[in-house]
């Protein structure tokens, strides 16, 4: 067991410390969407001075690089929202196989059991998915206090307008996003855990392509077995009432698809060979 | 071909990895460059080659000077570090795809190469496939198939058995026969000094002394 | 040119190339299945709505039915044509563009460089890239062009229709579209396959900054996302002008209107970026 904490501190090390890059860019990212953001409230504001009246809140600026898009209307896509998700993706592509054919393969092979190298992975994957998803609030709530926001989980009523949300469609404020948060994240968990056991029999690059495919389809077929759409906090019944995606019945699933993917991963590092071949 | 490197220095990062090296090397010779790991025997052969430039200092292939006059020396080959090929073609086919751009050689130098170095059989078979010690003979075979007057051989005998270490020497005496001017760096005292008319002795980028096998034999 | 046949045979014979084109060829042909058979919805609605007599009882509003508006890269209600254009500089960078940063990783650069020299050796890699690309991106489009024109006619595009049809009056050869809609066609084609050509070259560049592999497809390919983004959110409804070729190359106006020298000068800009990156950093870099 102690080989089994040694190797999830290895990785932490390695792939989240020693990666600090990326975590500023997912910083800087945010920054960036939570300025533009700012300036598309003021510009509402022209046209709709209520806007303005409510200080956007914390809950606002996290949640506009996460929204998604809506299931109705034109099929524009959510490139924001998939710009995030497939950041995500990319960041955390390539350390599990570069691992498992270079420096890991010694500590594999050390550590005397392959499945403790897979669940390793999968702790350095939910860790990293969380730091980064941890920055991007800090980075929300440092512009919240820099812009005079307020530290709220609630969304103001000039983001169901910025977001494009049909006002058919709209559940009645408040919209507290704080279940679509922990859903986005354990969605993006997801979309990198299977990427990963599709690299354990794929070459990486097209398992990216594959994650992406999936999250297209996902911003245009509702389904629950495109799980992109569970990562899409506007179409949750928090705040659409036709035909949301239920906040609690992802929670569930998308937990349930972890744990297949992670036994699917157990399964397939019990059995592969561990040969040098290109990315 | 004659090579001079007048003061030749390279400085990577801050580090200098050749200091000040004049040296003049002639066709019809083999010399051997020997010193341990990071003395710049490998750095010292990319200078030659012209796939580095000097921070200092000119290389003068035949009265011209490389990163001036010319690129590259015009007729060379070489193996510089691993064989460096690709993995999806097989070794022949390699070896075809680099012989094709200048076109001096046909498939059956190409065999005859291949046979040379004893992979007769496995030329066919793709190259990610190959044994360190197979890359290794086909890196030699690359090296010599068209034969050009400059050979670099850096470490040829990695990872050979000790067929493979005669074939290098039999190869490495055939072209100096030939009239090519044989640069070999290794740090197997036994081999080099079989092999190498001149031998030079490199640490830490400078050469610490240089010894005329010829001078010692006409001597004795 | 033989460097460049060179390239072109290792490129083409590669497993890469095939993936990318196999990919481009499937949405493509699914493309085309969804535009036939979203026409033949069309023609059953016009039969249960037309009465005997010839007369309608309501106006329904369907789309003209034609070969102009439903092609992949025309079609503005498919989302086979979103997948595709979203995929486009992935599908042209996938058959190529990793192979400089592969060989420069694994030394084969050098045996190159030596015999053919640096800048010949590298621009036939760009030119692979290049023309490998461009070739990736044009094949599905005609191959889904060629379906569709099967089974959907090729009706004249009517100014009337413009609101299915999406080509405005200020959109980029417009008047083309109305007056010879296939010339217009391929000139999208041409102009989709001349950017995924000059995207998968500046990919290829991007190997001489020492970025692995991953970085060079698809950080590239990210950031560019990232720009659609910025350009939609706070140049397109600004000024009015499309900067993201996500939207541009498509054969109707899915967000501002394009305009051809802003096109021409996107296109400019990446290739000068390559160009410039492959001679400066070709010629002055030490190769190990």
């Amino acid at each position: 067991m102690m080989t089994f904490f040694k190797l999830v501190l290895f990785d932490i090390y390695n792939g989240i410390v020693k990666k600090w890059k990326y975590a500023i860019l997912f910083f800087l990212v945010t920054l960036m969407t939570n300025v533009i953001l700012y300036i598309l409230w003021q510009d509402l504001g022209v046209d709709i001075p209520e806007v303005l009246s409510e200080r956007l809140t914390f809950g606002d600026y996290i949640l506009y690089p996460i929204a998604g898009m809506g299931s109705g209307g034109a099929p524009v896509l959510p490139v924001l929202w998939l710009s995030v998700v497939l950041l995500t993706a990319y960041v955390t592509l390539h350390y599990a196989d570069d691992d498992l054919h270079g420096f890991g393969v010694k500590t594999l092979v050390l550590s005397k059991k392959r499945t403790y190298w897979w669940l390793s992975k999968c702790c350095w994957l939910f860790c990293s998915v969380l730091v980064y998803f941890a920055v991007m609030c800090v980075s929300s709530l440092l512009f919240v206090w820099l812009s005079g926001g307020v530290v709220s989980t609630q969304i103001t009523h000039a983001m169901p307008i910025i977001l494009d949300i049909s006002s058919n469609e709209l559940v009645v404020a408040p919209w507290n996003i704080t279940g679509a948060l922990w859903l986005f994240l354990l969605t993006v968990f997801a979309v990198c855990l299977i990427q990963t056991v599709l690299s354990l029999y794929i070459r990486p690059l097209l398992s990216f392509l594959a994650s992406m495919v999936m999250l297209l389809l996902s911003a245009y077929v509702q389904a629950p077995w495109f799980i992109g759409n569970f990562a899409m906090a506007v179409r949750t019944d928090i705040f659409v009432e036709h035909t949301p995606v239920s906040v609690i019945a992802g929670l569930i699933i998308v937990p349930v698809i972890c744990a297949a993917a992670i036994a699917c991963g157990v399964f397939r590092i019990n059995r592969m060979d561990i040969i040098n071949r290109e990315a | 071909m004659q090579i001079e490197l007048n003061r030749v220095s390279k400085v990577i990062k801050r580090n200098t990895v050749i200091d000040q090296i004049s040296l003049r090397l002639e066709s019809g010779n083999v010399t051997g460059i020997k010193g341990v790991n990071g003395s710049g025997k490998t750095m010292l052969m990319r200078l030659i080659a012209g796939l580095i430039k000097p921070t200092a200092g000119e290389v003068v292939i035949d009265g011209q000077q490389l990163w001036k006059d010319i690129s590259f020396p015009k007729s060379i080959g070489l193996l510089i570090e691993n064989p460096a090929f690709l993995d999806s073609y097989s070794g022949f086919d390699n070896l075809k795809i680099l012989a094709s751009i200048n076109d001096v050689i046909g498939d059956d130098r190409i065999k005859e190469v291949l046979s040379a170095v004893g992979l007769e059989t496995a030329g066919r078979k793709k190259y990610k496939a190959y044994s360190l010690g197979m890359k290794q003979r086909l890196g030699i075979a690359a090296a010599i198939m068209e034969s050009p007057d400059l050979i670099l051989l850096d470490e040829p005998t990695n990872a050979l058995d000790s067929d493979g270490v005669e074939m290098v020497k039999e190869i490495v005496r055939r072209e100096k026969e030939r009239g090519a001017l044989v640069i070999v760096a290794c740090h197997d005292e036994t081999v080099i000094n079989e092999m190498a008319d001149d031998i030079i002795y490199l640490s830490d980028g400078v050469v610490t002394k240089t010894v005329h096998k010829r001078e010692c034999t006409d001597e004795a | 040119m033989k460097l460049i046949k060179i390239e072109m045979r290792k490129a083409l014979q590669g497993k890469p190339f095939l993936i990318s084109l196999v990919i481009g060829v499937t949405i493509a042909v699914l493309g085309a299945v969804f535009a036939i058979l979203q026409e033949y919805d069309i023609w059953h609605a016009w039969e249960k709505i037309i009465n005997a007599d010839g007369t309608m009882n309501s106006n329904p509003l369907l789309a003209v039915s034609s070969l102009f508006r439903v092609w992949l890269g025309g079609n503005v209600d498919s989302v086979y044509t979103m997948v595709f254009y979203y995929f486009l500089p992935l599908l042209a960078a996938l058959p190529y563009s990793w192979s400089l940063r592969s060989e420069l990783k694994s030394g084969f650069v050098k045996h190159m460089v030596l015999k053919c020299g640096r800048l010949r050796y590298y621009f036939a890699k760009f030119s692979a890239a290049f023309l490998t690309g461009a070739v990736t991106v044009f094949i599905p489009l005609v191959i889904n062009y060629i379906i569709v024109a099967c089974f959907v006619p090729a009706r004249m595009p009517d100014p009337g229709d413009v609101i299915y049809h999406a080509v405005y009056r200020d959109f980029l050869f417009s008047k083309l579209f109305y007056t010879a809609p296939l010339l217009f066609d391929i000139v999208f084609m041409l102009l989709d396959a001349l950017f995924a050509g000059v995207w998968a070259s500046f990919v290829l560049s991007l190997a001489f900054f020492g970025l692995n592999k991953f970085v060079i497809l698809i950080g590239s390919y990210i950031c560019l996302l990232f720009h659609q983004y910025i350009t939609r959110v706070i140049v397109a409804y600004r000024f009015f002008i499309e900067l993201s070729p996500f939207d541009f190359l498509r054969a109707y106006q899915s967000g501002s209107p394009p305009n051809g020298l802003v096109v021409a000068a996107t296109l400019l800009v990446i290739f000068g970026a390559g160009v410039v990156v492959t001679v400066v950093r070709g010629t002055h870099d030490d190769v190990f």
